[in-house]
């Protein structure tokens, strides 16, 4: 009989556990978290369903379908491959971070209501946040805060609109919304999409993920999209917005990417074009397209960790990652560079890849539909994608002229040994993809090998290689940067503090102001207060007791006034 | 590049031109090149394209952010 618990339990328990443990236990006990819930996910039956009961509703804290089983076995997966890479890595903060992180992810894949995923939404925006501040540089503190700020931002969307459904409809069970179903449903949707990145509201992951440190990014890489994929995949299918919205990302993620300079910026922008093609299989929402978008999230967390991986490796060896201080490394890295490419034909879907396998049948699922228009910008953001992550970035990395001297830091092995297993799973979906097919929600009949598949896929690659290579003089990296949509919270900053800091401090230090003086003048006052009585003028000097001591004839005669009045009135009543 | 490399392109883009005569499924992909004049045309608008936002638009110093909103020394409670 397996284990019904959900397997989060596994990785938070290694939260409270690793803390506690010798320093030269840890990076191996950090493995063995999501060893167990990745066993435990693989031995989760279809249906399985724990419930707790809290005040009036029911939590259901682990709810397995189809669905959340292919996401838990790659975010499980991927923690471990990350756990690996990180070996070398020996800091508590990080690997509880990571922890924290990963198994936020797990939870809000198996959790089956609004509030226990609301719960994990928010841990999952904590531990990664601490994964950008822990490279502990002043960019990556202020990236970091940036970063936290929106996820709170979208955070409390998404509470709001669980509030609002929860009023209206009595209950915390998440559902599967039809398009534009309700008001509440729209700012759950805007909630998620912050996290997926959906443009604009995307520009938090370009601007964080390079500033983080060389092992977080390979899991930031891995889980907040993904997530945020998953949510919309169950929740919200088939509204036509993210249709729009998919193509527009994958469009807007490949035309920043090629105007980066930081090389761990350039895989940023491809996360936002990469999720556009999940979100668009979502909104197309037919069970091909769904089946796409899910193969993909799978084939996207693999490979895009293995560029993260193999960038971050660059880093950690030279210390840069910017292209433009880059070049002339293949001879020396050149394990890291097979390891990176396998990575980069992943993703621009070249044939025996894992990428090939999953991208295509979003482009064949918006074909099917006769979205038409959809599928080209699709196909035209796999040229975009090449052209970044499979020519200029290694080209101006690996080849080119060398521009600054660096003296090369051996790469840890377990590094190497993660960039490995990583691209051999690219590798081993790309050619059997039937041990991936065989996981997805519905039932399909697939082949992506056909002819056409195979001619698109191969011309699309040599000729976006041929435009780049004949173009490539005027294309060597520059020291800029490019403001995207963040600009608009980062240069109106000032201001805002001005309005929210400063006019409140500043309202409130008026009437500090005010209420001193006041208590001031009270207190003079009170120094001498007869006098003041007597004269409407504020006190020269201090009350003195004797100089107001009135004559004894003053309280005879009060007495005697008192005593005859008192004596009046009661022979009156 | 080295000789044999364009060799092998040539090849491959040659080999992909008779599956094109081979299967198609939709009409555009019986249209020899297609998918190579597409990626080609595409590939120049995009890094183009690119170029030219970044030029009117986007590109700036590294420093841009830093210069619009100095970092400041004294210690404030909101941070």
């Amino acid at each position: 009989m397996p284990i019904e618990l959900p397997p989060v339990l596994a990785m938070w328990l290694g939260l409270i556990i690793l803390p506690l443990l010798p320093a030269s236990w840890r990076p191996v006990a950090y493995l063995a978290f999501p060893l167990t819930a990745l066993i435990m996910v693989l031995n989760l039956p279809l249906g399985a369903k724990l419930t707790v009961p809290f005040a009036h509703f029911e939590l259901v804290l682990l709810q397995v379908t189809q669905l959340s089983r292919v996401f838990g076995i790659i975010f499980a997966l991927i923690a471990l491959l990350g756990g690996l890479y990180s070996f070398h890595m020996n800091e508590k903060g990080q690997q509880a971070a990571s922890l924290l992180y990963a198994g936020g992810a797990l939870g809000v894949t198996f959790c089956g209501d609004f509030f226990t995923m609301l719960v994990c939404w928010e841990l999952m925006a904590a531990g990664s946040t601490y994964l950008i501040w822990a490279r502990r540089t002043r960019q990556a503190q202020e990236a970091g805060m940036r970063y936290l700020l929106v996820h709170l931002f979208g955070g409390s969307l998404l509470l709001g609109g669980i509030i609002i459904h929860a009023q209206a409809t009595g209950s915390l069970l998440l559902t599967s919304f039809s398009p534009g179903e309700s008001f509440a449903a729209w700012i759950i949707l805007v909630g998620v999409a912050i996290n997926a990145a959906v443009i604009p509201l995307h520009a938090w992951l370009p601007d964080s993920y390079p500033k983080a440190t060389v092992t977080g990014s390979v899991f930031l890489s891995a889980f907040t999209t993904k997530t945020a994929v998953y949510v919309l995949a169950s929740m919200f299918p088939g509204w036509p917005i993210l249709i729009v919205m998919g193509v527009a990302m994958t469009v807007w993620g490949v035309t920043f990417a090629f105007l980066a300079n930081d090389i761990r910026e350039i895989l940023g922008y491809h996360i936002v074009s990469q999720v556009g093609y999940m979100v668009a299989g979502v909104g197309i929402g037919t069970e091909l397209a769904l089946n796409g978008t899910t193969a993909h999230a799978y084939s996207h967390i693999l490979y895009k960790a293995l560029l993260f991986m193999g960038t971050g490796a660059v880093l950690y060896a030279t210390g840069t990652s910017k292209l433009n201080q880059l070049g002339a490394l293949a001879s020396r890295m050149r394990w890291v560079l097979a390891f990176y490419m396998v990575a980069a034909l992943s993703i621009s879907g070249a044939p025996l890849f894992n990428g090939f396998i999953s991208k295509s049948i979003i482009i064949a699922a918006a074909g099917e539909s006769h979205y038409y228009t959809a599928k080209f910008l699709l196909i035209l953001a796999s040229v975009g994608t090449f052209l970044s992550v499979g020519v200029k970035l290694p080209y101006y990395t690996w080849f080119h002229e060398k521009k600054a001297d660096h003296e090369l830091k051996p790469i840890p092995k377990g590094m190497m040994a993660a960039m490995a297993i990583t691209s051999f799973l690219c590798i081993f979906y790309g050619i059997v993809p039937g041990f991936l097919y065989a996981e997805l929600p519905y039932a399909m009949v697939y082949n992506p090998f056909t002819i056409p598949h195979l001619v698109e896929a191969t011309q699309v690659l040599i000729f976006t290689f041929l435009a780049f290579w004949v173009v490539r003089a005027k294309m060597t990296p520059k020291d800029k940067i490019s403001l995207d949509t963040d600009w608009f919270y980062r240069a109106t900053a000032p201001y805002f503090r001005k309005v929210f800091i400063g006019w409140v401090n500043a309202f409130f230090e008026f009437f500090e102001v005010r209420a001193f003086m006041f208590a001031h003048f009270m207190t003079k006052l009170s120094t001498n207060p007869i006098h003041v009585l007597r004269t409407l003028r504020s006190p020269q000097e201090a009350f003195d007791p004797d100089k107001y001591r009135p004559p004894l004839a003053l309280p005879m005669a009060l007495s005697i006034l008192v005593t005859f009045l008192v004596a009046a009135w009661s022979y009156w009543s | 590049m080295k000789l044999w490399h364009w060799i092998a392109i040539i090849a491959l883009t040659v080999a992909t031109v008779v599956g094109q005569f081979i299967d198609h499924y939709y009409w555009w992909e019986a249209i020899p090149g297609f998918f190579a004049a597409f990626a080609f045309i595409g590939c120049m608008i995009l890094m183009f394209g690119a170029k030219l936002l970044g030029k009117i638009l986007v590109t700036k110093s590294p420093d841009y952010y830093e210069k619009l909103n100095p970092p400041k020394e004294e210690k404030t409670d909101a941070y």
